[in-house]
């Protein structure tokens, strides 16, 4: 610990040290220092966390990513716990050295490209030790980034916002700690089994006429926790990203500095999820309520810059909008809105601006929206925060998003899949059956993992197997090259010829099958088939051997011939 | 109001008054999935299985059983995102139609006094946006709403993000919103795109064998003895299992082919137990059944006049029920160059010596030692294009007496093209060497040569 903190008071070491994995091993440092206070080493609170799951250990990204597992989870927790949680040790370290902190945590290191495993650069220039270096000095950043007033006195600036944060955050013990550590399926089924909601149950079973029926309170809650529209009452994990947002958005509000930022991670991380918390405790500043102006667009809904800028018009209700109508042309809402923000000065109401499946945004003819954006962002003029949200990485190709990128997150690990697997256990809670047994995860997770393909085989005609056969074996003889109707059935013929015990089908019968595996989308046509008859189109197949060999096994009555003929190898 | 509450006493009739049979599992997965009214359901569920496997019958049971809000809209219907949202936006199924003409004025205006309702919209956007104003102001945002989606795989040609949208319809709009898709395609040829949430598969697997016989022994008609009509759908199963599994193709066979079976009951020949008889009776029915009505290539209608024909008179209807597919009129030397023309598409050019040239004994024996090298069938690769000159080359060869070559050969080409039995192949510009394909298949081609009586397999390098 002590040497640790030594480490951090020699922030200029990681300066010296442009190389990556010296980087990303002062990272690691500061991953252990985020919880000393708990007494554990960080494969021991990944071990805590996981309970159940069996703990990875080794690679200390692995151990991260562990971690970020329990932390994506915790969605399910009941603890009313919402905000993150400092240690003694952190609190010694002086507030610039802390915002230093989260940008050089590498969480997850997913990506292939190099640059991508630097999470806090700043830049996209994919010179290694120049944007370490800029990366290090927060100096240098603010004057790559922001060309505002700002850059005059960066520390100061820096420091005010800060230490509403550390006092805002309440001290939490260890307990605390662990528990919010705890895998969510371990939480999930204390909330079942803790002997307070056991009782109610039994309760309710015996008054049943009560007008609190915990039984249904129980399902409502957890129904809604799987639910699309849920917002998790704490999150656990992802602290430093979500202070590095809350600063940033905070130096947007208090001190009309622009800001950019772009959170990556796959689907299902919790990107959306820290903004919504960020916001939601940002919001419980009133001043920062009456402030701070809110945007939200989503790349899904809004799918031009036609479409986007009305959104944004009026969401900002600005005074071409009457009720919910925007009036005038693309051109003239553009230039109002430009005009809108660009009059304004430092003194200017800030704005945030949330975009939701940011590459999306990125798609859009000539990027109007997103250049204006960023331009209002590096020029100083009216406050603005635009926080890009998206799980694309290819992203950074994107011209308009390479000139900005101020830094990026690789958040791992998908709570969806938990939600899902947890669905059909949350759904069949009931009265008679009022926890979650092993069994159920088991059976959701048997329905869930289910072949889909092996699936649909299994419901086809005998006719429509003996094509797939005809077509995986001759998908074999040509090592993988595309097959035609005729092919296929000269195969089928000499197959049913040679069993007598098969009944022969004609020619039309067939081609009838062949058009319904065809919509079902089991094979393929290769490439452009242009105008060539349907018999004569060439076709891929889509089903691998594997699945074709278990939906046989399965395969109700299926006669032996055909068990035979499919397990043949090529002679 | 608590109907979709379960109490788990296992006593619950899940076959919804005994309407639908075989689905048990899925229907309770189902109902456990909705829960109560008021709580929120998982935001997208995805249904898929074979045709006719009950899926939509199932849903639709459970909607209107349950008198659940809910919109059923077929995707082929909808074929562009406006469409969808305003199929949507106009039928959602509010119980308070007051507060309607607030929204429907800020989208466009209603031209005349019928469309004043109307709500008019074209992105996704203003769709959210309506959909919230819409349900908040009625009884609805107490209840789950579930979008149906029938047929959802057409979604995926319309708009690359109505799909990703609809999925997390839920967590755009903040309300209890379910949307419901059904698909024969499984849900893995559905990630095209970016932004999509998963939804809940739930597969509809086929009926076994036992529960089609079930299914189907429901179709009884009245003063029909069940079991005589179980027996009945047995035999039909047992010659069309093999083939086809869907029900209802099954079912429809079942009931052209039911006369037939109960004939001989009723005309007092046989006995209803003597299954022996009865199957010896049906069978021949069922087999030409088999070969022409599953291929639905005659209307029912008409299958019915052909049998009846057939029943009055056994030698004139083998004209009638031959297929029509490999039947085509065309003038005499049509005929011809059809031939010639297939002749060339399928034969290699090499080899047109042997086969046209007046001496050509000495290569036989030669050509033949080809053959069996390079057994690569043409007639598995398809036809080949040839040009015109080829083809007049072998026309004139193969047909009979001299023929003059005029204008009027040469406009049965371009008709040829046009019925579709050659195809130009390249540019349309090449007036003065065009290369043709020929379409026709060996069936139609063998059909032909037999009314000139022309014995085309002889002229055919993969038949020798």
């Amino acid at each position: 610990m002590k040497r640790n903190s030594k480490n951090f008071k020699s922030p200029k070491k990681n300066v010296d040290s442009g190389s990556d994995t010296e980087l990303a091993a002062a990272g690691l440092r500061m991953v252990t220092i985020a919880s000393p206070s708990t007494g554990l080493s960080p494969r021991k609170r990944a071990g805590a966390a996981l309970d159940g799951p069996s703990p990875v250990k080794g690679s200390p990204q692995k151990r991260e990513s562990s971690r970020l597992i329990a932390a994506s989870g915790s969605p399910l927790k009941n603890s009313p716990l919402k905000s993150a949680v400092f240690d003694s040790g952190q609190r010694k370290c002086s507030p610039r050295k802390r915002l230093l902190m989260p940008a050089d945590l590498s969480p997850g290191k997913t990506s292939p490209k190099p640059k991508l495993e630097m999470p806090g650069n700043r830049s996209v220039n994919l010179d290694d030790d120049f944007s370490c270096k800029e990366q290090c000095s927060p100096r240098k950043k603010s004057l790559s980034v922001i060309s505002s007033p700002v850059k005059s006195s960066p520390r100061k600036k820096m420091d005010s916002p800060l230490k509403n944060v550390a006092n805002s955050y309440p001290e939490a013990t260890c307990e605390d700690q662990l528990t919010r550590l705890k895998s969510p399926r371990k939480i999930n089924e204390t909330t079942v089994l803790s002997p307070r909601s056991k009782r109610s149950w039994q309760g309710s079973s015996d008054c049943p006429g009560t007008e609190f029926d915990p039984v249904l309170e129980v399902q409502r809650v957890l129904r809604m926790r799987i639910s699309q529209m849920n917002t998790p009452p704490s999150i656990c994990g992802y602290e430093k990203e979500r202070r590095q947002l809350y600063d940033l958005i905070k130096r947007t509000a208090v001190s009309g500095e622009s800001n950019s930022m772009l959170l990556i991670g796959p689907r299902g991380c919790g990107k959306s999820m820290v903004i919504k918390d960020v916001i939601k405790k940002l919001y419980e500043d009133e001043n920062i309520k009456q402030d701070l102006l809110l945007v939200q667009l989503n790349g899904l809904l809004q799918t031009d810059d036609r479409i986007a800028l009305r959104e944004i018009t009026r969401q900002l209700q600005l005074e071409n909008t009457v009720g919910d109508k925007v009036f005038g042309s693309f051109a003239e809402t553009l230039q109002f809105l430009l005009e809108a923000i660009k009059k304004g000065n430092q003194n200017s109401k800030p704005i945030l601006f949330v975009l939701e499946e940011f590459d999306l945004f990125a798609q859009h003819k000539n990027q109007t929206l997103l250049y204006n954006l960023f331009d209002i962002s590096q020029s100083a003029q009216a406050p603005v925060c635009v926080i890009g949200v998206t799980c694309r990485l290819s992203l950074l190709d994107e011209v308009a998003v390479k000139d900005v990128l101020e830094r990026q997150f690789s958040l791992m690990n998908d709570a969806r899949g938990l939600l899902s697997l947890l669905t059909y256990p949350v759904c069949n809670i009931s009265a008679a059956h009022p926890t979650i047994s092993a069994s159920d995860l088991i059976t959701s997770f048997k329905l869930i993992s289910t072949d889909t393909k092996s699936t649909m085989l299994h419901g086809v005609s005998i006719l429509e197997l003996a094509i797939i056969i005809a077509m995986k074996h001759l998908t074999d003889i040509y090592e993988g090259e595309p097959f035609n109707f005729e092919m296929v059935y000269s195969e089928y013929l000499k197959f049913a010829r040679q069993r007598s015990g098969m009944q022969v089908y004609e020619k039309a019968i067939v081609m009838k099958a062949y058009e319904h595996l065809q919509t079902l989308e089991l094979v393929r046509s290769h490439g452009s088939g242009g105008t060539s008859q349907k018999e004569y189109k060439l076709m891929n197949l889509l089903v691998h051997p594997a699945q074709i060999m278990d939906a046989l096994q399965k395969y109700p009555n299926c006669p032996t011939e055909m068990k035979q003929w499919a397990s043949q190898s090529i002679s | 109001m608590e109907t979709s509450t379960h109490d788990g006493d296992g006593m619950e009739d899940y076959t919804l008054d005994r309407n639908i049979l075989c689905r048990e599992v899925q229907i309770k997965t189902l109902l456990a999935l909705f829960g109560r009214r008021e709580h929120s359901t998982p935001g997208s569920v995805f249904l898929y299985g074979h045709t006719g496997t009950g899926k939509t019958l199932v849903i639709q049971a459970l909607l209107e059983y349950y008198k659940l809000p809910h919109i059923f809209i077929n995707c082929v219907e909808c074929s562009s995102l406006r469409f969808l949202v305003e199929e949507i936006l106009n039928n959602l199924p509010l119980k308070s139609q007051t507060d309607t003409g607030g929204a429907s004025d800020m989208e466009g205006t209603g031209f005349d006094d019928d469309e004043d309702r109307f709500i008019r919209c074209d992105d996704l956007t203003d769709f959210v946006r309506s959909f919230k104003s819409l349900i908040a102001d009625s009884e609805l945002k107490k209840e789950t709403l579930y979008i149906v989606l029938d047929k959802a795989e057409r979604l995926r040609s319309t708009n690359s993000v109505i799909l990703p949208a609809l999925l997390r319809l839920q967590e755009l709009s903040g309300l209890n919103v379910c949307t419901i898709m059904i698909s024969e395609i499984v849900w893995e040829k559905f990630r095209t795109g970016t932004g999509f949430c998963e939804p809940y598969c739930i597969n509809f697997p086929d009926y076994t064998r036992q529960e089609l016989l079930e299914i189907m022994s429901v179709d009884a008609p009245p003063d029909v003895d069940r079991e005589l009509y179980a027996m009945y759908i047995n035999m039909v199963l047992s010659v069309f299992h093999m083939v086809c599994r869907d029900l209802r193709e099954l079912r429809h066979i079942a009931r052209l082919n039911f006369d037939y079976f109960i004939d001989p009951v009723n005309n007092g020949d046989c006995e209803a137990t003597s299954t022996r008889k009865l199957w010896r009776n049906i069978e021949p029915h069922l087999k030409k059944a088999l070969k022409t009505v599953y291929l639905r290539e005659v209307s029912s209608h008409q299958w019915e006049l052909m049998q009846q024909a057939e029943l009055a008179d056994d030698d004139s209807s083998q004209a009638i029920v031959a297929p029509s597919r490999s039947h085509v009129e065309l003038p005499f030397y049509s005929k011809f160059l059809l031939i010639a023309a297939y002749l060339a598409s399928y034969n290699p050019i090499k080899c047109d010596r042997r086969f046209f040239a007046k001496y050509s004994k000495s290569s036989r024996r030669m050509t033949k030692l080809i053959k069996k090298n390079e057994r690569a069938s043409n007639h598995l690769l398809g036809p080949k294009t040839f040009s015109i000159d080829r083809m007049m080359a072998i026309f004139y060869s193969i047909v009979e007496g001299k023929v003059i070559p005029s204008a009027h050969i040469y406009i049965q080409i371009s008709s040829l093209v046009s019925l579709h039995l050659l195809s130009q192949v390249g540019g349309e510009d090449k007036i003065s060497a065009p290369k043709y394909k020929c379409l026709v298949t060996l069936d139609v081609i063998r059909n032909i040569a037999r009314t000139v009586q022309f014995d085309i397999m002889r002229y055919l390098y993969d038949f020798l």
